[in-house]
């Protein structure tokens, strides 16, 4: 395994230059202004960011369309990081490239329960071409969900699907995103495992955070959505949280709604994430968090690349709610408190 | 020890000769398929015999791609069946030949066998399926700890429902956690050895049934339902299941002795099948490749020039109908190339083909490589008992890897050689083992015999440039190349170039007692006629002298020739490594040496040596055949050899 210090200095030039053209370049307050879809995707098309990548498409992009594009457009950028990783570093990076393929397995397995027409879906994948373990096109063929469960046998989400049913997955959606969830973030952690010390500890940290968040994330949908038993909800969470552990998480699926869930998330996580939860939008809460604790850390090490790709998500999220806020003629003002990237 | 002269035959006949003669052609076993008939201008050929063959007009040209689709859907089908029936199925030289039964009856008789034996050949393989699954209930019951508990006493229960099923353990570990979650009772009745995986009981209350449910599916939990007629302890069930087993297998053996009486008759029947679709798919094959006229059809194949006239009287005893022509000039054509070495030079192919084959015009390096690397190898790595293990294993390695075996004994019997000029018996020199003969008195390391071993590397280097340059030079002229063969910087100026700069050096450290103006003056102007290559030749060839423009030319020219001094420079200086490495071999050795003499214990002494030799044969062996190969492939085959022939890919069946 070489060193991640041979090519710690390497990544960091590379990223500062990315993060340069990505993060300081899109011009926010100038989409805001933006009437329509088409002038927001004729920019993007224009940034030297997100041309090559969009140059086939037309402007009356779906929103579905522009999430797939990003999505890609993540895969793409995780790809390029991997030049300069190898050994255990370049197997713990690539573990990021597998969420794409839970996305994709997650779409086949709905329009499969629910015998919906398979025709183009390929279009929508954003899985790596280069890396991935799974069989799409043994899943295309599959009928319905116990066949497309057969066929993932080899897979790690084998496991995790089998005994799951037609009318489960249909009405248990979130069984599929959360087993799959563990399983990803798992693996996710065996890889870091791998890391040098200092990496190991920064890397487990950030991933940590992440499933923090995820898990509130969960419950609170789960509690406000679902109708499951708070033994369920725990069963579903994800292990390895850096503030939640066991117990804590226990708490949480048992308590009230309201007033003493927030405080055990601001016990937690503090009290600027509890406020985003009451305010606004859960998922905008959980960037919001993400991306102050990405910024408030400096990292000189492997977390520099898992901020850069835990940032990426966010500009990703960022773009669609724009699409989404244009779409619905949202009043700018309204809009601008739905962005993570401050304007 | 060149390559082989090959001949280009085009082979013309009528439709319905097209499938016998292919046959012969891949009965031959020697004949390569040309592809890339369009560069031969063959429509005019094929206009030219429409007239002089003439051919039944009931044939038709036929879409053989479908019908090679077709031909391996058929093998397909014999191979299922022969494995049904476990029939091993041979290719057969000469059941080929002599094959009583045709494409269209072997497919016929795989139609109707499938109709009649296939029946139960299915239910063979629906039984063997049920067994599976019996097998599978049968693991999960056998799991069970206590074998005497009869759970179908709990099903009738008022109040209660129970279920058993599979968990993970790591879903194990999340349920425990949760137990004070769950109104149930929940016991762990087995484990599961093949997945690692636990067998649980749960008995729960009829009012929390959804819940539990609900619970259990967050858990991935597997239900294990066994089919209703199984009654009483797992004892019993397993019993149960077990002699429904023996009775599926004896249903089997049954049905397959019903098969077995066909047996030997299948067998026979099956093989001609294979062997007749075998040759079938190959023949479609290749007519794909050939070009058609009106009943008539054209291919383009390579054969050895010796074998020439025995592939023609095989081909025309057909029919009168074919006729056979031999193009002598292919200027278009890329003839494949075949290596024709004797026994002592032929392991060497293989490291040539690592770097390309050559084509069919070049000279084939591989006696000039074997020499010189053996001799390389030897300089680099001398001793007696080493390079004689290096026999031994490659005598033993031959037996499975023919060629690489050989390579090594060969490396082996030259690194002897140079033992015995060193005078080193693994590693021990002559001031230990008196007897020892020697061409260097007091070893490589001494230090007056340190510079001679060094010169001897740039000697070997300036051997080996010469045979490279000579190499070079006869490969340009032979494509006509004279920019290059003549004044190129691996042609002859680039030669005399080469030359002159050894005798400058010679001059400066005084081994030659000349004025170094005389060198000098030599470089400048071989250097000047390699900077004016093109418009030397072209003035040869009466041609305008700067067909791009003078400016441009000499540009690139004089950066080129700039090129050229360095790489003449750094080159030769490369070959240092050959002497280094001869002295590193010993050097190595010599620092074993030191420690043994540190030792009192004479075992110990022993053991130290031994390891030593052990490192220097494993890692120092490896090392030296690298660096060998990098002087063959970088120094001097980057001068001479392009390598881009193609292989002669005989067509044959398997």
């Amino acid at each position: 395994m070489s060193s991640p210090y041979d090519t710690y200095y390497a990544v960091k030039t590379k990223l500062t230059a990315k993060k340069g053209r990505i993060f300081k370049k899109l011009e926010w307050e100038k989409f805001l202004d933006f009437t329509s879809v088409e002038q927001l995707i004729d920019y993007l098309k224009k940034s030297e960011t997100f041309q090559d990548i969009l140059k086939d498409v037309k402007n009356d992009i779906h929103r579905d369309n522009l999430e797939t594009i990003l999505g890609k457009y993540k895969t793409l950028e995780i790809e390029d990081l991997l030049h300069y990783y190898s050994g255990a570093y370049k197997e713990f990076v690539k573990s990021f490239l597998i969420e794409a393929d839970l996305t994709d397995i997650s779409l086949i397995l709905r329009k499969i329960a629910r015998s919906e027409d398979l025709k183009d879906i390929e279009e929508r994948f954003i899985h790596s071409q280069k890396f991935t373990n799974i069989p799409y096109d043994k899943l295309l063929s599959s009928k319905n969900a116990n066949e497309f469960i057969e066929n993932l046998k080899g897979t790690p989400y084998y496991n995790d699907l089998r005994g799951l049913t037609n009318d489960d997955a249909i009405k248990r959606e979130f069984h599929i995103e959360m087993k799959l969830y563990v399983t990803y973030y798992k693996a996710q952690f065996e890889r870091a495992d791998k890391l040098y010390k200092d990496d190991r500890e920064t890397v487990k940290n950030i991933i940590g955070t992440k499933i923090d968040i995820l898990n509130v994330l969960w419950i609170y949908r789960a509690k406000n959505y679902y109708h499951i038993t708070p033994a369920e909800m725990l069963n579903y969470s994800l292990e390895n949280g850096k503030e939640l552990k066991f117990d804590n998480l226990k708490k949480l699926c048992f308590a009230e709604k309201g007033k003493e869930f927030d405080e055990i998330v601001e016990a937690a996580l503090g009290d600027k994430f509890k406020n985003y939860l009451n305010n606004k939008d859960i998922s905008l809460a959980m960037n919001y968090f993400m991306h102050s604790y990405l910024n408030k850390n400096v990292f000189e090490n492997m977390g520099l690349t898992l901020s850069y790709i835990y940032m990426l998500d966010i500009i990703i999220n960022n773009l669609t709610t724009i699409t989404e806020g244009i779409k619905y003629h949202l009043p700018k003002d309204n809009l601008k408190n739905y962005l993570v990237y401050r304007v | 020890m060149a390559i082989e002269k090959m001949a280009l035959l085009k082979i013309v006949g009528s439709l319905q000769e097209m499938e016998p003669i292919i046959k012969e052609l891949i009965l031959y076993e020697n004949v390569s398929i040309d592809t890339e008939s369009d560069r031969y201008g063959n429509n005019y050929l094929i206009h030219q015999y429409e007239t002089e063959i003439v051919g039944s007009t009931e044939c038709r040209i036929l879409d053989y791609d479908e019908l090679e689709q077709e031909c391996k859907e058929a093998l397909l089908t014999v191979e299922d069946i022969s494995k049904d029936l476990g029939i091993r199925l041979n290719l057969d030289k000469d059941l080929i030949k002599n094959n009583p039964i045709g494409y269209e009856e072997a497919v016929g008789i795989l139609n109707r066998y499938k109709s009649t034996n296939g029946k139960i050949v299915d239910e063979i393989k629906k039984k063997k399926e049920i067994i599976k699954e019996l097998q599978y209930y049968k693991e999960k019951v056998d799991s069970i700890f206590d074998n005497t508990v009869e759970f179908d006493k709990i099903a009738d229960l008022n109040f209660f429902d129970y279920e058993i099923g599979i968990l993970s353990n790591e879903n194990r570990i999340r349920l425990k956690k949760s137990y004070e979650n769950l109104t149930a009772v929940v016991i762990r009745i087995g484990i599961i050895k093949s997945t690692v995986e636990n067998l649980y009981l749960i008995i729960y209350p009829k009012q929390y049934k959804e819940e539990t449910t609900n619970f259990l599916k967050s858990l991935s939990w597997r239900q294990f339902l066994l089919p209703e007629k199984y009654t009483g302890s797992p004892a019993q069930i397993s019993e149960q299941i077990n002699s429904e087993i023996v009775m599926l297998e004896d249903e089997i053996k049954e049905l397959s002795g019903l098969l077995n009486d066909k047996y030997q008759q299948a067998d026979d029947l099956m093989n001609k099948i294979y062997n007749n679709l075998k040759l079938e798919e190959k023949i479609f094959e290749i007519a794909e490749t050939a070009d058609f006229g009106d009943n008539i059809f054209l291919l383009d194949v390579w054969v050895k020039e010796s074998d020439i006239d025995n592939l023609k009287s095989i081909i025309t005893k057909i029919s009168n109908n074919i006729i056979v022509t031999e193009e002598k000039s292919y200027a278009e054509a890329k003839p494949p190339t075949i290596l024709k070495n004797n026994w002592l030079f032929r392991p060497f192919e293989l490291i040539v083909k690592m770097y390309g084959l050559p084509s069919y015009n070049e000279l084939d390096p591989t006696p000039f490589m074997a020499l010189t690397y053996c001799l390389a190898f030897g300089i680099m790595f001398g001793d007696i008992g080493q390079g004689f293990i290096y026999f031994m294993v490659g005598l033993l390695l031959s037996k499975k890897l023919d060629l690489a075996g050989q390579l090594l004994m060969r490396l082996g019997f030259s690194s002897m050689i140079f033992g015995l000029v060193y005078g080193s018996l693994f590693g021990l020199e002559k001031h230990q083992l008196q007897w020892l003969p020697s061409l260097f008195e007091g070893g490589p390391l001494d230090a007056g015999n340190i510079p001679k071993i060094l010169v001897i590397g740039i000697a070997y280097g300036i051997i080996a440039l010469s045979g490279s340059f000579i190499y070079s030079i006869i490969n340009s002229l032979k494509n006509g190349d004279k920019e290059e063969g003549l004044f190129g910087k691996n042609g002859v100026f680039g030669y005399l170039f080469f030359l002159s700069f050894i005798f400058t050096i010679l001059t400066i450290i005084g081994l030659i007692k000349i004025p170094l103006s005389v060198p000098l003056l030599l470089l400048i102007i071989f250097l000047t006629v390699i900077v004016l290559k093109e418009p030397l030749a072209n003035a040869m060839d009466k041609k305008a002298l700067f067909p791009h423009g003078a400016g441009a030319y000499f540009t690139e020219s004089i950066f080129e020739s700039i090129e050229t001094i360095l790489s003449t420079l750094s080159n030769t200086v490369s070959f240092v490594r050959v002497g280094a490495f001869a002295l590193n071999h010993a050097g190595l050795f010599l620092a074993f040496m030191v420690i043994s003499e540190l030792m009192d214990n004479v075992l110990l002494k022993i053991l130290i040596l031994a390891l030593g030799n052990i490192l220097i044969l494993v890692l120092e062996g490896l090392i030296v055949f690298i660096q060998g190969l990098r002087l063959q492939f970088y120094e001097m085959f980057n001068r001479y050899f392009i390598g881009e022939g193609i292989e002669f890919k005989s067509v044959k069946l398997n």
